[in-house]
């Protein structure tokens, strides 16, 4: 246990002073504060240019196929809705409106065909040209009236028509996924990185002791499974660290700025999550960490050079990919279909999968026990088997062995 | 304390490579661990430090198998390796403390030894920084720095300069002369020669010989004399002359003929000729064969 205490130690201020994990650390969380901080410095411009969609003022044609006073009236109702842009009605027939587009005597024109038809006639159509769009809904709203007031009904009665909406509650038993997406999203994706992350290190540290020969030494004074135990642990502590670290001063910067950030619904309801999904994320970080970081610190410990890491560990780069995609696939449509129920209680997938369920989805509470009981069990096994491999594998140099003969020599020195 | 290790044998996949090694050392004894590459010398150590374990055979310490964590060995790698880029003293105090000392007796271990070794002004720099033979000297620390009381050293002159290699050999002496149990693996023969009091000889995974070196030369066929002279030139002209069959060969240097004898036995027949010609003679005496020939005549052909 002593030994274990000293390893881990050893491991864990090995990344406290690596200036390259320090630097990060802080890098993210100043990214962290310039983002949270944005709208406290810029909220005193964004109000006076309140008009995101509108873009420049236009000087827009409007003509009719019926007659000019109805091109005028039609104007006169597009210049009251639009007061940004300067409309004229004209004679012109449609030639003449698209030569005047053409030529640039007008950005656009309109030109009426009919009660409820017009062309909108415009050189380029920009992708966030709005305006289009606006004189639509006016000339519906425009039509509406008309057909209204040819029922019979007053101006009065027309308007308490169309302002009318039905008001609505909506009672939410389960999960509001509207509420959790995007922080379930982000703690998943969080989870994602952190275990890709924090187990690259893990083989690392392994490849670079054993390429070092330190191994030599290491391997004969403290025991596989202490070492393997105390890196794995030591590097998922530094990286735990980092991440309550940058969780909690994102927690703190918008603490700080709350009031700035009132209205925007994502921010708010990322900000908004239950503590216990915040616990349910430090467990399954935790777990998965672990069991992803066993796997390739038994990898990593067969490479005889650095350069070989990243081949030995692609399977298991691999399988948090395959995790990551088949949760993220099902998080869009549904959380609780059957791939996710299966995947949620396999060791490699769970802790994601099952983090997501309980998320977004409907989860029996027996159901979480028996899934972490699963993982917990699981990476203990995978714990001892990797300190097993790594004993083996920190002493091969050369070619790294197959997965045949790796299976062979773990029977062999395991049965004396 | 007495280290001793019963027929051991061990197979990686298909290849046998110990097929029965069996040797004994004692406190205040050096034992020499002799072998051509790939003779089994590593996996030996490794056996010892129980890195492998045996597939048969056992490893004792005064009779009990032996177990690591009672009793603190200190193994000097061949293949070099410690951390390239962290701090000297770091790292010392980390295997310091693996070993099972407290951070204070580390740190003093650290200070002794790095101070013995001329080292103490690199104790806060980076491992990569030092020259090879610095980088060496480390290593010795973090080999000797729980104060073990068995010593295995790997090739521990390999890329010392003379007079690292006497400050080394200084330090071997000692720990020797304090009772320690120290193993010696090595190429280097007059090193071998110069601390072992036993050798072991590993050939194919097999301890082809072993024992006190003393012995072993003594029991080695003794047929080769050498006659000192003052006047070798006349001695060999004088036996080319007296031709028999005892002598096979002779061989002439500045003030020494070695003569190769048929048989050990034929020693007396070629004094009784030397008695012609005995006032050229200084000293009639029978050569030892070196510990190099030793180890050529059991190793050759060998892998």
């Amino acid at each position: 246990m002593k030994q274990f205490r000293t390893i881990f130690c050893f491991e864990y201020l090995s990344y406290a002073k690596n200036k390259v994990f320090v630097g990060l650390t802080a890098l993210l969380i100043a990214v962290m504060a310039v983002v949270l901080f944005y709208p406290r410095f810029t909220e005193g411009k964004s109000k006076t240019e309140n008009t995101p969609f509108a873009g420049a003022s236009k000087n827009i044609a409007v003509a009719s196929t019926e007659s000019a006073g109805i091109a005028e009236e039609t104007a006169a109702f597009l210049q009251n809705g639009l007061a940004q842009h300067q409309f004229t009605a004209t004679e012109a027939d449609e030639e003449a409106l698209k030569s005047q587009v053409s030529d640039g005597t007008y950005d656009a024109a309109i030109f009426l065909t009919g009660d409820a038809a017009y062309k909108y006639i415009v050189e380029t159509a920009a992708m966030t040209d709005m305006t289009e769009m606006t004189v639509q809904e006016i000339l519906t709203v425009k039509y509406q009236y008309a057909r209204m007031a040819a029922l019979g009904l007053s101006a009065e009665e027309a308007a308490d028509i169309m302002q009318a909406t039905v008001t609505s509650e909506t009672v939410i038993l389960g999960n509001d996924q509207s509420q959790n997406f995007f922080y379930t999203y982000i703690l998943m994706f969080l989870l994602y990185m952190a275990v890709l992350l924090y187990g690259q290190f893990v083989a690392q540290s392994v490849a670079v002791e054993k390429s070092s020969r330190a191994m030599e030494l290491l391997i004969t004074s403290a025991k596989p499974v202490n070492l393997m135990f105390g890196k794995v642990l030591g590097a998922g502590a530094a990286g735990f660290t980092q991440l309550v670290l940058l969780l909690g001063s994102a927690f703190v910067f918008y603490g700080v700025n709350k009031s700035y950030w009132a209205g925007n619904m994502v921010v708010e309801s990322i900000f908004a999550m239950p503590l216990s999904m915040l616990l349910y994320t430090i467990l399954f970080f935790v777990l998965g960490y672990l069991l992803y970081s066993f796997l390739y610190g038994a990898l990593a410990s067969l490479a005889s050079r650095l350069e070989d890491i990243n081949t030995l560990v692609m399977p298991v780069t691999f399988l948090m990919i395959v995790s990551f995609m088949i949760t993220v696939f099902s998080m869009i449509n549904n959380v609780d279909n059957g791939v996710m129920k299966a995947a949620s209680f396999i060791p490699f997938t769970s802790p994601m999968a099952m983090f997501t369920r309980i998320a977004l989805g409907h989860v029996e509470p027996y159901e979480i026990v028996i899934s972490v009981a699963i993982l917990l069990v699981s990476t203990v096994l995978i714990g001892y088997l990797a300190a097993a491999i790594y004993k083996i594998g920190v002493l091969m140099y050369g070619k790294p062995p197959k997965p045949k003969e790796l299976i062979h020599a773990l029977r062999g020195n395991r049965s004396k | 304390m007495r280290l001793q290790t019963e027929n051991l044998t061990k197979s990686f996949g298909e290849k046998q490579v110990l097929k029965g090694v069996s040797f004994s050392v004692e406190s205040g004894r050096a034992l020499g661990l002799l072998g051509r590459n790939g003779a089994g010398k590593t996996t030996t150590i490794r056996i010892i430090m129980q890195v492998f374990s045996p597939d048969s055979g056992r490893v004792l310490l005064d009779g009990q198998p032996l177990r690591t964590d009672r009793v603190k060995i200190g193994y000097l790698p061949e293949e070099r390796g410690l951390y390239p880029k962290k701090p000297i003293l770091e790292q010392l105090l980390y295997f310091g403390k693996l070993g099972g000392l407290s951070k204070k007796q580390a740190a003093e271990q650290a200070d002794r030894l790095l101070k013995r070794l001329g080292m103490a002004e690199y104790r806060d720099k980076r491992l990569d920084t030092l020259s090879k033979g610095n980088q060496q000297k480390i290593q010795l620390v973090a080999t000797l720095i729980t104060d073990p009381d068995i010593v295995i050293l790997d090739e521990p002159f390999s890329g010392l300069d003379p007079v690292n290699a006497k400050l080394l050999k200084e330090l071997v002496q000692e720990m020797i002369a304090n009772g320690k149990l120290v193993l010696f693996s090595s190429h280097q023969m007059n090193y071998i020669e110069e601390f072992c009091n036993d050798i072991v000889i590993l050939r194919d995974g097999k301890a082809v010989l072993s024992g006190d070196i003393g012995e072993i030369k003594r029991g080695f066929d003794r047929r080769t004399v050498e006659i000192v002279t003052t006047d070798s030139a006349a001695v060999a002209a004088f036996l080319q002359e007296h031709k028999t069959d005892a002598v096979q060969r002779a061989e002439c240097s500045e003030n020494l003929v070695t003569v190769t004898l048929a048989r050990a036995e034929d020693k007396a027949a070629l004094y009784a000729l030397l008695a012609d010609c005995a006032d050229k003679i200084d000293a009639f005496r029978v050569k030892e064969p070196t510990l190099n020939e030793i180890f050529v005549h059991y190793t050759e052909g060998s892998i």
